[in-house]
């Protein structure tokens, strides 16, 4: 336990979207930000967000002075107010921040299967715009988060 | 370039979609196109304005509407396009939470009803099905639309 945290059992049980692992976001997934800075965390093929909701769930997780979650694999998780559904904190071990423009080329990325075609033609547009969005990071960030999901 | 989103909850077409666009942006809809062809015309002498992706899903909020163009809107101008394509198309639009928007996307949305109620939302589900589950109350749009236009806000 953390200091500060006191052990954790949800009311009732608690849930996460499918909104932030790279094993099942899809085309479909919305990035969700009202800002156009914002970033979405995103887990890495090998983390497993619904073990950490499970845990949360048998009251085995910590809730922390400003009412967050700590599971055992270092995972922070938000609150809904008011709702019982959480979400993944930037941070997290296992995971990655995306930009809104990393983002769509990272669904881009599922739908062609790897970072060509029509996702390669994004990317490429998106830096020849000196779109704000990437960086010099992007790239490798991308190939990372997309390779590290579970087939 | 500016990337939106509209999620809708009824299907529509895409040349519902198109046409609802080129009116409320003022667009041309000969340079509205896909996102693909978006950024082959980037750099070209006729570029496009617009390049959208509309998607169609079984259950949940049936129509994703996803544009990137370089015009920004504002949080208030996009609020107002959700209330236009929940009125025009009489069902439930969803966007991201502009008016309380926060660091990190988090799941947090604004319903917008047909007459024009705008309540609080998160998400749910939002992978293949999209769905929100809303807070209780809300308020009116020109409500809402004041505050955003508030010092500060």
């Amino acid at each position: 336990m953390v200091p500060g945290g006191v052990p954790f059992r949800p009311a009732n049980p608690v849930h996460i979207s499918d909104a932030h692992s790279i094993n099942s976001i899809t085309s479909s997934t919305r990035f969700g930000a009202g800002n156009r800075t914002s970033l979405k965390t995103i887990a890495l093929g090998h983390v497993d967000p619904a073990a950490d909701i499970a845990e949360i769930n048998a009251g085995m997780a910590t809730q922390l002075s400003n009412g967050d979650i700590l599971t055992s694999g270092g995972r922070i998780y938000g609150r809904h107010p008011g709702l019982d559904s959480v979400f993944l904190r930037s941070g997290s071990p296992g995971t990655v921040d995306l930009t809104q423009a990393e983002f769509r080329v990272l669904q881009a990325m599922i739908d062609a299967g790897g970072l060509t075609g029509n996702a390669r033609k994004m990317f490429d547009g998106m830096r020849n715009a000196n779109n704000q969005g990437l960086s010099a990071a992007s790239e490798q960030k991308l190939l990372d988060l997309y390779n590290s999901k579970r087939p | 370039m500016n990337f939106y989103e509209l999620s809708v909850r009824t299907l529509l077409s895409e040349e519902q979609v198109r046409q609802f666009l080129a009116a409320r942006l003022g667009v041309d809809l000969q340079r509205i196109g896909s996102e693909a062809d978006y950024w082959d015309r980037l750099k070209t002498s006729a570029p496009l304005m617009l390049g959208l992706t509309v998607l169609g899903a079984d259950e949940g909020y049936r129509t994703l509407v996803r544009w990137v163009q370089d015009a920004e809107l504002s949080p208030g101008a996009l609020l107002t396009l959700a209330a236009e394509a929940a009125r025009a198309f009489v069902t439930e639009v969803a966007i991201a939470d502009v008016v309380e928007p926060t660091d990190f996307a988090v799941g947090q949305y604004l319903i917008v009803s047909p007459d024009g109620r705008v309540r609080k939302a998160f998400e749910t589900e939002n992978s293949a099905r999209f769905e929100l589950q809303p807070l209780p109350g809300g308020a009116p749009l020109d409500d809402v639309l004041r505050s955003l236009r508030q010092p500060g806000a």
